[in-house]
């Protein structure tokens, strides 16, 4: 009853999150303009620009419309949810297909329907469910049941899409977890027996679950002569672009690497290249502020989020976006090894798009809903 | 009610934030550690981008990259040049380019030596530098540029016989000026790459050259191109023609008629002409001496040590721009000295403070302390107003600005243009110079056009509006556009400036400045049968004995269809003035493009027509006298000749055009002895005495302009046959400045 009431209670045009949405949105044109140049001249850039278009405009509207569902719904289907899309990800082992670009079989599609990666969308299902498990453990005195069921969710979507394989996006789970994990509250100590653990378990990933080529990326960003022909080649393509761009870039449809098809995947995991060859250094500040503004202004709702659950939903989604955008720019200027992981709302790609509009709309929901200033002063 | 129920919701919220209070302070504390760290990262990104883009950040390894990938685009056709009659100016042939992949022509079965000394005859190259080339480890090297399409045949051939592979033919083009030297500034030529470096070409360039096409590649997974994928084209599109406002018979016409007065007068440092129809400031031709031929712009020109000439450095280019490039009628500033006088005139007229009949002294006038006299001594004294501008007379003008005073004078010249460039669709319009705060003194010297410099096309852009009612137009170079199926893109309209002057004024310039070559200065520009008016004017230059004699015309008088500025720079031959070198080359034209524009002459009684001398050889004496006569020529003969002979000799030849009563000596069989007199001298006589001495020794004379002989095509005291034709030049040499 009482929910109800506040719901209605709310002003959504003051309280709307006019920083947040055209953050987005910014980036979102952004990428675009970028991808419409990326695209240009490839054999299949049209379509791929319009779907993104397309892409764009769906995840605007879905994003708007759960920014009035109260986010504290999803307390109650959480588990569901998270059920599903662990089916989903099930799946892709019996009946997924392979697409060679991202060299991983991560793909399901539905006949007569469409095609899209299950483990983009588990990304918000699986902090939807942590945050809910982080929130009681924070409220209950028992917590030994929370922490063992914490242990059992957290691990599976890592497990079975590392399994894929695809470690880039695995990791993007872990990185999240563990930022919930440090906003709950760990002490010192268990920071120190989680290094620890993690310090030996490297040995033992190292010789029973890396293969061999992921091996190589890792140590090829302190030895760059193990990396093999195609990484070398791609990495090497991706920072001759960027460097050529200098401090205004060499004007849209106009870089020499991008137009002449130098560039790997330049529409999606090697975008930002192609941003940083055709609009130079400015271009690329401009981008990186705004990712800056988004990322900060998400911990901030976090930290001033009506509940604990907001909060924890809040960083996981930060935590997502965080890893995303340091690793895929990492990943372009050559200081992280390579995977396919996508930057957010500029890569093409229609299941990521819809994903990241998706958590904008659960962030969106939690920011109209935290208390302000007028009567009920947050402590901080 | 409404306020208890308002008071317990906020209650129970107050209850439930306690809960998280604690929590929330911890959390701020760990989100701010969380945003620290990012911030670390991002500055380490920015770092590393700062790194490779600023500091490492290399131009160099892109454009070799660039051209490596040239074949990747398809070249669209340049656009063509035209006149306005659709002449073609400047046009695009097919040529081919012959590059290579060295990779691939290594597994060829024939000896790199081979291919490189067989293509090195084929394409008349260095074979040490082929075969150097040949050996690189690379993709891709261009053999030879822009080959005609047969030595590219030629090559199919011999790669076919040899199995050679890796070496392909690429289509390509190559600009071809067929007029080569005609309005060589004017239309300009391409670089390498086919991309416009001077004139129209330059200027126009984002029209001729079109949107290259593309060929797209699939990529691999690695974003390696595949090597035998099949590829999409997405077409070139071509450019636009550009068709000029020039008129390429008349641009011939001027073109000629200024090459030969620059001989005859020796002028050292060139000179122009331009020819704009005033109706709508069409710029007709426009011609820059000296010039160059468009197909070899980089050619060692005049004056140049040919054995150490390149044509390519910095230095050598420098000559040519300052040279054969340059267009003297857009980039020279000149004094325009007495052409000048018409503005003023024309501004007097306007102001209404001069009559044609008003009595004027030409007598020394001093201003500011500064004395000016008039060109000739003894000045002309007490005349009408209409009289001094006749005689161009520098103290009536002087005392004609004072009149109309500083203010109004400089105004009259910022609306006459003279301040501002023309804004003509051409590279390098220059400016010239005023003073920045006239005195009375600054202004009576510009008055006769001196102590300023203005640029040509100033000049005649300024005269056009005199001569179409008073309307200052743009000048217009560019007619239109046209797509590769002739239709018309783009119109380029005339754009009218301002108003200057009214209609009246400029009736009563033409009136006047019609008398000035009928009857005053500028005689030598008279023609039969079209009554032309226009300005003589002679100026000195800063250098010692650099003279700029000039002549501007208009023609019809009544209703004019063209203006001609003439420029003449540094003549070093007997004579400097504009008066008598440059208003006769201003007269020509005015004729010649008149009769082309089929300007209807006006009847004059005695225009002598040229007849063709008739074959009268083998006719008897009385049957050659009678066929002569018919001919309207006049027969020569022998003393005591018997009229039943047979002529066996004559001289004019057949078939010579000769004018109207010419004289043709007739020799009858047995007196064949050529007939020779000795050539008087007969500079300086009038046209009747010339006439006279001509008849009296049996010679026929071709007559160009009236006044005075200054040329005889036969140096007096050689022996001349009788009949023969003999070329004489007259000029008026008094009265002309």
């Amino acid at each position: 009853m009482q929910l109800v009431a506040k719901v209605r209670s709310i002003d959504h045009l003051r309280k709307f999150d006019y920083i947040l949405f055209f953050t987005v949105i910014a980036i979102t044109a952004f990428g675009l303009v970028s991808l419409k140049s990326a695209t240009y001249s490839m054999k299949y850039g049209a379509g791929i620009y319009k779907t993104q278009i397309y892409m764009a405009v769906a995840g605007t509207v879905i994003a708007l419309f759960l920014n009035f569902i109260d986010y504290r719904i999803y307390k109650t289907f959480a588990l569901y949810l998270y059920g599903a899309s662990v089916l989903m990800l099930l799946a892709v082992f019996f009946v997924g297909s392979g697409s060679d670009e991202v060299g991983a079989g991560s793909w399901l599609s539905i006949p007569g329907l469409f095609k899209f990666q299950p483990s983009e969308i588990a990304k918000i299902m699986y902090v939807l469910l942590i945050a809910l498990i982080f929130e009681k453990l924070s409220t209950v005195e028992n917590k030994a049941k929370y922490f063992i069921m914490l242990m059992i969710f957290a691990v599976i979507p890592v497990g079975l899409i590392f399994k894929e394989p695809d470690a880039g996006t695995a990791l993007a789970f872990v990185v999240s977890f563990i930022i919930m994990l440090f906003v709950y509250g760990i002490k010192a100590r268990f920071i120190l027996i989680g290094g620890g653990i993690i310090g030996a378990s490297i040995p033992i990933a190292w010789r029973f679950i890396l293969k061999p080529y992921q091996k190589n990326r890792i140590l090829s960003i302190f030895q760059p002569e193990l990396q093999t022909a195609d990484d070398l080649y791609q990495i090497n393509k991706a920072k001759t672009a960027i460097s050529s761009g200098q401090w205004f870039g060499q004007g849209l449809f106009k870089g020499i690497q991008t137009q002449n098809n130098g560039i790997p995947i330049k529409e999606s995991d090697f975008i930002f290249s192609v941003i940083g060859e055709e609009m130079g250094f400015v271009g690329v500040g401009v981008l990186l502020v705004l990712f800056t503004v988004l990322i900060i202004r998400i911990f901030y709702i976090a930290a001033t989020a009506e509940d604990l659950y907001g909060t924890f939903v809040a960083s996981g989604i930060g935590g997502i976006y965080l890893y995303h955008f340091l690793q895929n720019v990492g990943m372009n200027i050559g200081l992280l090894p390579i995977t396919g992981i996508p930057l957010p709302f500029v890569s093409a790609g229609g299941s990521a798009m819809i994903t990241n509009f998706i958590a904008m709309g659960i962030v969106l929901s939690i920011s109209l809903r935290r208390s302000d200033g007028m009567f009920e002063k947050p402590g901080i | 009610m409404r306020n208890k129920k308002a008071k317990k919701t906020k209650g129970g919220t107050k209850t439930r934030l306690k809960v998280n209070k604690n929590n929330i302070n911890v959390m701020k504390t760990r989100t701010l550690w969380i945003l620290g760290f990012f911030a670390f990262t991002v500055l380490l990104l920015c770092g590393r981008l700062f790194w490779l883009q600023v500091v490492k950040g290399d131009g160099l390894r892109q454009a070799a990259y660039e051209q490596q990938n040239a074949d990747r685009f398809i070249s669209p056709a340049r656009g063509a040049i035209y006149d306005r009659n659709g002449k073609e100016l400047a046009v695009s042939v097919s040529v081919e380019t012959i590059t290579a992949s060295p990779i691939t022509v290594k597994s060829s079965d024939v000896s790199l030596e081979f291919i490189a000394s067989e293509l090195a005859v084929m394409f008349d190259l260095d074979e040490e530098k082929l075969l150097s080339k040949l050996n690189q480890n690379v993709q891709y090297i261009i053999i030879a540029r822009k080959v005609d399409i047969e030595k590219g045949d030629e090559l199919r051939a011999w790669l076919k016989k040899y199995k050679v592979s890796g070496i392909y033919i690429n289509e390509d083009t190559k600009r071809y000026y067929p007029l080569k030297n005609l309005a060589s500034q004017v239309i300009g030529f391409t670089g390498a790459d086919n991309q416009g470096l001077e004139g129209i070409e330059a200027v126009m360039d984002r029209y001729l050259k079109g949107i290259p096409g593309k060929i797209l590649s699939e990529i691999d997974a690695n974003g390696l191109e595949l090597p035998f994928s099949t590829e999409t084209k997405i077409n070139a599109q071509d450019g636009f023609n550009v068709v000029l406002t020039i008129d390429e018979t008349i641009q011939y016409m001027a073109d000629k008629a200024l090459e030969k007065a620059l001989v005859d007068n020796n002028c050292i440092d060139g000179g122009s002409v331009i020819i704009m129809d005033p109706r709508n400031a069409d710029i007709l031709a426009m011609v820059s001496k000296p010039d160059f031929d468009l197909n070899q712009p980089f050619a060692v020109p005049p004056g140049q040590d040919a054995s150490t000439w390149k044509g390519t450095t910095a230095e050598d280019t420098e000559i040519l721009r300052s040279t054969v490039w340059r267009n003297k009628t857009i980039m020279d500033t000149y004094e325009p000295g007495s052409t000048f006088k018409s503005f003023t005139t024309a501004m007097g007229y306007e102001e209404n403070v001069v009559h044609d009949h008003d009595s004027v002294v030409c007598q020394p006038v001093t201003v500011l302390g500064k004395t000016m006299n008039c060109w000739k001594r003894p000045p002309h004294g007490t005349e009408t107003f209409r009289e001094g501008v006749y005689n161009s007379c520098n103290p009536v003008f002087v005392n004609l600005a004072l009149k109309i005073g500083v203010d109004k004078f400089y105004n009259y010249i910022s609306a006459f243009g003279f301040r501002r460039k023309t804004g003509i669709d051409l590279p390098g319009e220059q400016l010239g110079l005023f003073h920045t705060q006239p005195t009375a003194l600054d202004m009576s010297v510009a008055s006769f056009g001196q102590r300023f410099t203005v640029t040509p096309i100033q000049m005649i852009t300024a005269f056009s509006s005199l001569a179409n009612g008073g309307t200052l137009l743009k000048p217009k170079i560019v007619k239109e556009l046209t797509d590769q199926d002739g239709n018309i893109v783009k119109q380029y309209e005339t754009e009218a400036v301002r108003d200057v002057v009214s209609v009246e004024t400029c009736e009563r310039i033409r009136d006047i400045l019609e008398g000035v070559v009928s009857e005053g200065t500028g005689r030598n520009a008279k023609v039969a049968g079209y009554n032309v008016a226009g300005k003589t004017g002679t100026s000195q230059t800063t250098e010692e004995g650099h003279y700029i004699a000039s002549f501007l015309a208009m023609a019809p008088a009544d209703n004019p269809v063209i203006c001609v500025l003439v420029i003449l720079d540094n003549p070093k031959g007997p004579y400097y003035y504009g008066g008598t070198i440059a208003a006769p080359v201003a007269g020509e034209i005015a004729e010649d493009v008149l009769t082309y524009l089929k300007i209807k002459r006006r009847e004059e009684g005695e225009v002598k027509k040229d007849v063709v001398v008739p074959d009268v050889r083998n006719m008897t004496v009385a049957q050659a006298k009678s066929t002569l006569k018919e001919y309207g020529l006049k027969a020569l003969l022998n003393q005591g000749v018997d009229e039943n002979k047979a002529v066996t000799k004559q001289s004019p030849l057949p078939n010579i055009t000769v004018p109207e009563g010419s004289l043709v000596m007739l020799y009858e069989e047995g007196r064949e002895t050529v007939e020779t007199v000795t050539m008087p001298n007969l500079l300086n006589l009038d046209e009747l005495d010339v006439a006279e001495t001509a008849e009296a020794l049996g010679l026929n004379i071709r007559i160009s302009g009236t006044g005075n002989a200054i040329f005889q095509s036969v140096s007096p005291g050689e022996k001349v046959e009788k009949g023969s034709v003999i070329e004489v030049s007259f000029r008026y040499m008094d009265k002309v400045e």
